[in-house]
């Protein structure tokens, strides 16, 4: 029988340590729901999204606010140049989802080799001392890390709702996703809400990095391990639901939190990635899709149920 | 001259593991990437048969094929009925928890991998009639890619690459098709994987990582995705080239890493300047087909 403190902890904890997955898997999601490509160079991003605060912050003793604006201009700007010079060159050319996917995952090896080179392969953190002293609330251990984490994660998810569903630069986002041709029949240039949708991408990259950095230690192939995690959720969530994607996101972080009651630590990971076995197999639509199509199977039988009662008081 | 030897070898072993790679990819159209993982299985499981069931060492890459071939029938079966990025994801994802397997059990050496494997020749020139051995097989495994994508099972083949429901309509069972052809390709990897470790007497789960399926992928760009003559070419550049950095005498991190972002700077510089590689044609790089799916 698991204590309740002890189940508490566990779900306080696999919440906050969760957020930057949110972040990650929101960005992925985006670019993804946007283009309809499988980014995996925004490993590339993630890479030198921390190795660039690292440099900012512990060797040159920059402010965190400071680190933080420049390496979004630098990571926003690797995000533009990739598409300028990478994905659009490869749409002219028309070509296969599997030159995307080779594209950006070379890029992404690419640059883990070059921050490998450039950084060591060490691992390495953002702050001095990863101990962070907590307090406790009903028993659970809180640390300041976890309030900063949650808060980030929430003010970034509505920021980005906001974005999304209130602003004219949204509204151009969600039609290109939409539907592209009808879109730039309406004038609305597809190529520049590209950009625009890779820089919106770098915000919660480079926050993500931010609270991944300061909670643990990064190699240079993390990039990737955390993208792979934000593929997961964004099966899972639903391909096209951003906020499906953070969800799900979410929940794999409980998943690998409570995990430990039921196999060991070391079967983590290995639960993770035959998750995602399963979601392409049996729910490529995702627990997002499952529900739009329950949801539409319900509205069917209630229409014909109608429609059946009709017939039978015209009958009678 | 031993140095040599082993790098022939390693080209040699390379072929075969992008010419198999090449049939699912480049001429099926399948986005499978767990290629790496096939390698890996053929290698533990040889491994395995000579150093825990006493089969014959020659025999036992027999078992390193028949291994892989029923992994890739694990992930084929339920994996296939989707297609696209669909594919490449789930094939992704059974990869990496494959090598978790791998890595978490113990009875197979676990993250450290087995060492002293038997070795398939001894003596003074056992690298020198290693590379005869896996020459012949690299070159039964071209002539059977190349049987396998002529002829009226190869035109099926590229109609299903091309356009699968029109394939299905005329009455042919794609999915049969596409099981058998990732199977081949799966024990090909297989073979490649025993040899593997006959050879080299060690194996460890970070021989068969991602990154490997990358290097293949740069096989197969480099030499041209869908022509039979593009994976050795493909293999000779991306094996032999990042040795020339060795000559350097840099530490073997900063090596590592050079070499690395050799060869992935090669295939992005062929995929904008060479789509096609080397010997594949124009077509084969075309929007048309993959897109379609």
């Amino acid at each position: 029988m698991m204590d309740v403190t002890v189940f508490l902890q566990i779900a306080w904890s696999s919440i906050a340590g969760s957020s930057f997955y949110v972040l990650v898997a929101v960005a992925f999601a985006l670019y993804l729901k946007v283009t309809t490509y499988w980014n995996f160079a925004q490993a590339a991003q993630i890479g030198i999204a921390f190795y660039l605060l690292y440099a900012l912050v512990r060797v040159l003793a920059w402010p965190a606010w400071a680190a933080l604006g420049a390496t979004f201009v630098v990571v926003a700007g690797f995000g533009l140049a990739l598409e300028a010079w990478g994905m659009r060159v490869l749409r002219r050319r028309n070509s296969p989802h599997l030159t995307y996917f080779i594209f950006t995952f070379m890029v992404a090896q690419f640059a883990g080799f070059l921050l490998m080179l450039l950084g060591g392969t060490e691992p390495r953190s953002l702050v001095a001392s990863l101990f962070m002293p907590g307090f406790l609330v009903a028993g659970v251990s809180v640390t300041a890390w976890d309030v900063e984490a949650i808060i980030v994660t929430l003010v970034l998810l509505g920021g980005i709702a906001l974005l999304l569903s209130g602003t004219a630069a949204g509204e151009r986002i969600l039609a290109v996703s939409d539907n592209r041709q009808l879109a730039e029949f309406y004038g609305i240039s597809a190529e520049r809400t590209y950009m625009l949708a890779s820089i919106v991408c770098a915000v919660p990259i480079v926050a993500g990095v931010w609270l991944f950095g300061t909670r643990t230690t990064f190699l240079p192939t993390t990039g990737l391990d955390l993208l792979l995690i934000a593929t997961v959720a964004t099966i899972l969530g639903g391909v096209g639901s951003v906020i499906g994607a953070g969800v799900a996101a979410l929940a794999l972080g409980l998943m690998r939190g409570f995990s430990v009651f039921v196999v060991p630590s070391i079967w983590e990971n290995a639960l993770v990635y035959f998750a995602l076995v399963l979601a392409v197999v049996f729910l490529p639509r995702g627990f997002g899709g499952l529900w739009t199509s329950l949801l539409a199977r319900r509205r069917a039988a209630r229409m014909s149920q109608a429609a059946a009662t009709a017939r039978a008081s015209e009958a009678a | 001259m031993e140095y040599v030897l082993t790098i022939l070898a390693l080209i040699v072993l390379w072929t075969i593991l992008s010419a198999s790679f090449n049939l699912v990819i480049g001429f099926a159209g399948l986005l499978i990437v767990a290629q790496p993982l096939f390698y890996g299985i053929g290698a533990y499981a040889t491994a395995a048969a000579a150093m825990f069931l006493g089969v014959p060492v020659p025999l036992a890459p027999l078992l390193g094929i028949l291994a892989a071939l029923l992994a890739s029938i694990v992930l084929s079966v339920p994996c296939v009925r989707v297609s696209g990025d669909y594919l490449l994801i789930a094939s992704i994802g059974f990869l990496l928890a494959g090598l978790q397997v791998i890595r978490n059990t113990e009875s197979i050496g676990g993250a450290g991998g087995l060492a002293h494997i038997p070795a398939l020749f001894e003596g003074p020139n056992r690298t020198l009639w290693f590379l005869l051995v896996s020459g012949a097989f690299a070159a039964a495994t071209l002539w059977l890619v190349r049987w396998l994508v002529s002829g009226d099972f190869g035109r099926a083949v590229v109609a299903m690459r091309d356009d699968e429901e029109a394939l299905a309509g005329l009455g042919r069972d794609v999915l049969r098709i596409k099981v058998f052809l990732v199977a081949v390709s799966a024990g090909c990897a297989g073979l490649a994987g025993g040899l593997y470790a006959l050879h080299f007497q060690f194996v460890s789960p970070d021989q068969f990582e991602l990154l490997h399926a990358a290097m293949m992928l740069a096989c197969v760009i480099v030499g041209g995705i869908g022509s039979t003559l593009g994976p050795p070419v493909g293999a000779a550049i991306v094996i032999a080239l990042p040795q020339l950095i060795t000559m350097l005498e840099m530490p073997p991190a900063v090596m590592a890493a050079i070499q690395g972002m050799l060869f992935t700077g090669l295939v992005i510089a062929f995929l904008f300047l060479r789509p096609q590689g080397l010997f594949g044609s124009a077509a084969a790089v075309g929007g048309s087909r993959v897109e379609a799916k």
